[in-house]
């Protein structure tokens, strides 16, 4: 993992010392809230439905037990006892005071954290693939790209004060598990002629009122012309994004706007105006971050553990949460254990100071005393020895943590909605416990296989839900909240923003249709088929009836 | 309109003119965009100092043959929450401008430090905004970040050179 | 609600505290239940002037109207869902009326691995 130097720690530390006089002038009123507002929002401090919500930056997604045993402390010193962990890698405080705002970004600068960037138009907090550096499928760990990131965007001189917000997101794995198609400025490692390693970069998606599939840039850029590539991208939206409406400010409707080709030309010719910097090489400092991210010493094991599966055998329980919650590993005889975050009736994304503490003991026990965090909203354990599964996973149940749902139905994606925000239009977390309960039995769950099902209290789509298999979007209608249903979202590699059905469903109603669908589903599906290939099957306007059915 | 050099509020001694009026003579004046090319030669020949106030679409190359005429290029943000300025100056700069640059409207004392590091040299603010924001807010603004780490922009120490010096 | 309902209270968010306020006889308190009622579009006017003051005075932030109806006892109660959500100042899904932490925030284990001997 990466730790600060001691420039690093000056930063951040000066940046609290700055935040801790903004509050300071702001209380005075030499701030008004109009000026204010962008000051703490750049410091991920909202002010939200019921109080202000703090929210912390994960870079990457990456996090050490120690920081994460931070995390629960300032939950039960701060807060309410309880955080919650977001789509992007955030962690979200609900309840604390403007004036204890300043020492808890104190006790998270002490762990080598910080808010800033997580919200407010400037380059947000930087996510990446929660099982980079360890899964299988990998070309190259993308976190050091992630670090280098966000070094280089934190409080830059010119790109803090954008048209609105601008989210990067990066892979270097085949499979997409970071949505990047999805973000404004999307990356993933690949390599290039000799094998030479370098980006592919998609900008311009989103999600939102409007949301959109990004445009490739560019195929290849290599490692070295990366940050002048992105300052290219970030200079022409911020000349050219529009201003005149915050629904049309994204730079997707830009990219929109203009077309593609065009697009494409200004950010080369700006690209060319970039002089590189000999001083400077990027390759430099990306090699420095590197060495923090070597892969640690595995053992050399076997490929399959005895121990594993003689415990397996003895416990079904436990051989259903290997078989459903835990992913392959780059290294022999270690693998990657998704914590379910989704427990039948919970609140999706929530843990209490109690169980951070847990997981932080957890990784130091069975995983290098390090932890990620997924955009599903899960907490993984990414290098944990096959023959440590069994005591990790007795651990996790007594913690009430071993639930087996990681990418079944259950694992529900949810925005906090209108139990929380001040932007939602309606709830979204009693939607997802109900779910969670209707679709409790773990047996259905596993017959039912891999779906998405994400939800968002409203259109700005904090949820994700147009890239679910089925999408939840909670609307007000005539008074009352309604939701609804998109079906066929893909957020991975293969693309794809769900469609609309009908008209939408009273909260009461909502499961039921869910409900409806998923048995159409289960009695039409082929031999071995997914909810996702079932519907791409039988196409969208019969899936679509199914939740209709006994109306 | 209080301006503000170094983190002082100093005297502006620029003025801008009224179209059709006579300049004072050897005033230093400026000029909208539009009126650069009709006006300037004359007014530089008689002894002025000119300068430009350019809008925030204003293409930043279309000034660069004016570059060694121009003792002062003003910047416009209508709202702090509009970027636009920084990225204009930041090309201003990369282009070659050496000139004075400075940003005009609403910045406040917390963006001083961003504008410093994109080339501004100055800072115009209304007179309500400066009795909210005295003089000591600039001052210490400008000290409250010492370090960035990104290169190509001024003043603060940079954290790559310091970091590799280190080494 | 598009008819302007016949009483509206006025509520911001405390600006040091965060949650949410109404704007009463004596100042603002976190009980709407002893907001001031604007009974005519002046009042509603008069009383949002008056929450402003503060707004402008650095003590609340976000001043706004809410449409109220009285309840069984006299009292104001919101009649949008939202600012009914607002007014328990708490998740939907916490018991009401309990405002502290939460006990536990959701049931321990997921049920299944509980039968096993371990």
């Amino acid at each position: 993992m990466y730790r600060y130097d001691e420039f690093d720690t000056q930063f951040v530390r000066e940046r609290v010392s700055q935040f801790r006089g903004q509050v300071e002038r702001r209380l005075t009123g030499a701030l008004n809230e109009d000026e204010f507002r962008p000051l703490r929002l750049m410091n991920g401090l909202y002010l939200q439905l019921h109080a202000y919500m703090l929210r912390v930056a994960i870079p990457y997604g990456t996090l050490s037990a120690h920081q994460m045993r931070q995390l629960g402390a300032i939950a039960d010193k701060y807060d309410r006892g309880y955080g919650h962990f977001t789509t992007r890698q955030n962690i979200q405080f609900n309840w604390p005071k403007l004036k204890d705002v300043p020492d808890i970004l104190d006790d998270l600068a002490d762990v080598e954290m910080h808010a800033i960037q997580t919200s407010g138009n400037c380059i947000r907090n930087v996510t990446a693939d929660p099982y980079a550096g360890v899964a299988a499928d990998e070309i190259a760990d993308p976190r050091p790209t992630g670090e280098l990131l966000r070094q280089w965007s934190s409080n830059h001189p010119e790109f803090s004060f954008l048209p609105r917000k601008f989210k990067i997101a990066l892979t270097g794995a085949r499979a997409d598990r970071a949505v990047i198609k999805f973000h404004d400025i999307g990356l993933r490692l690949v390599e290039g002629e000799g094998g030479q390693l370098g980006y592919e970069v998609w900008a311009g998606g989103g999600l939102g009122r409007t949301p959109m599939i990004g445009i490739k840039v560019r195929d290849f850029v290599p490692t070295a012309d990366l940050l002048r590539y992105v300052e290219a991208i970030m200079r022409v939206y911020n000349a050219e994004g529009r201003r005149d409406n915050k629904y049309k400010a994204r730079i997707k409707i830009l990219i929109h706007e203009k077309g593609g080709e065009d697009f494409r030309a200004e950010v080369e010719q700006e690209f060319a105006r970039i002089a590189h910097d000999p001083a400077a090489p990027v390759e430099k400092e990306l090699a420095r971050i590197q060495a923090f991210f070597a892969p640690p010493a595995y053992e050399a094991l076997p490929a399959e553990s005895e121990a594993l599966a003689k415990a397996k055998l003895a416990n079904p329980n436990f051989a259903r949460w290997v078989r459903v919650n835990t992913r392959a590993h780059k290294a022999p005889g270690y693998t990657i254990a998704v914590i379910s975050l989704k427990p039948k009736g919970g609140v999706p994304g929530d843990a209490t100071g109690d169980e951070m503490r847990v997981m932080a003991d957890a990784a130091d026990a069975y995983s290098m005393s390090e932890l990620r965090v997924s955009a599903e909203q899960n907490i993984v354990l990414p290098n944990v020895k096959a023959s440590d599964l069994f005591a990790l996973w007795q651990m996790l149940d007594r913690a009430g943590l071993a639930s087996s749902n990681a990418e079944l139905i259950s694992d529900v994606v949810s925005c906090p909605g209108m139990d929380y925000c001040a932007l939602a239009t309606a709830r979204s977390i009693p939607i997802a416990q109900e779910i969670t309960e209707r679709f409790a039995e773990p047996v259905l769950q596993e017959q039912i296989g891999p779906i998405r099902i994400k939800i968002s209290g409203c259109i700005n789509a904090c949820g994700h839900h147009h890239v679910g298999d089925i999408g939840i979007l909670g609307l007000e209608k005539t008074g009352a909240e309604a939701y609804q249903i998109t079906l066929g979202g893909d957020p991975t590699e293969s693309a794809a923003i769900g469609e609309r059905s009908g008209p939408g469903f009273p909260a009461e109603g909502v499961v039921d249709a869910i409900e409806r669908l998923i048995h159409f589903y289960l009695g039409r599906r082929e031999d071995g088929e997914t909810f996702k290939q079932t519907y791409h099957r039988l196409g969208h306007s019969v899936m679509k009836d199914a939740l209709y059915a006994s109306h | 309109m209080p301006l503000i050099k170094d983190g002082h509020f100093v005297a502006d001694d620029w003025s801008r003119p009224v179209e059709g009026e006579p300049a004072v003579a050897g005033a230093k004046l400026i000029l909208a965009f539009a009126r650069l090319e009709a006006e300037a030669s004359d007014l530089i020949e008689a002894g002025h100092a000119v300068g430009v106030e350019i809008t925030n679409d204003t293409d930043p190359a279309a000034l660069e043959p004016w570059f060694d005429r121009l003792a002062l290029i003003v910047v416009p943000f209508p709202r702090a929450a509009d970027g636009r300025g920084f990225s204009i100056a930041t090309r201003l700069r990369r282009l070659g401008y050496r000139g004075e640059l400075r940003a005009s409207g609403h910045l406040i004392a917390d963006q001083y430090t961003l504008a410093r590091s994109c080339g501004f040299d100055t800072v115009e603010i209304s007179d309500a905004q400066a009795a909210r924001q005295p003089e000591p807010h600039w001052l210490e603004a400008e000290h409250a970040m010492s370090l960035a780490y990104q290169r190509g922009y001024g003043p603060l120490r940079n954290i790559l050179g310091a970091r590799w010096a280190a080494q | 609600m598009a008819k302007r309902a016949e009483l509206q209270i006025v509520t911001a968010n405390h600006l040091l505290e965060g949650h949410s306020v109404f704007l009463g006889e004596d100042g603002w308190t976190a009980d709407h239940h002893a907001a001031r009622i604007a009974a005519t579009p002046e009042e509603s006017a008069e009383l949002e002037a008056l929450g402003r003051v503060d707004e402008a005075g650095n003590i609340v932030v976000g001043v706004y109207l809410v449409d109220v109806a009285l309840d069984a006892s006299g009292d104001p109660e919101p009649i949008h869902y939202r600012e009914k959500m607002r007014v328990r100042a708490i998740p939907s899904f916490w018991p009401d009326p309990v405002k502290a932490r939460p006990q536990s925030l959701r049931p321990r284990g997921d049920g299944e691995a509980h039968h096993v001997s371990l």
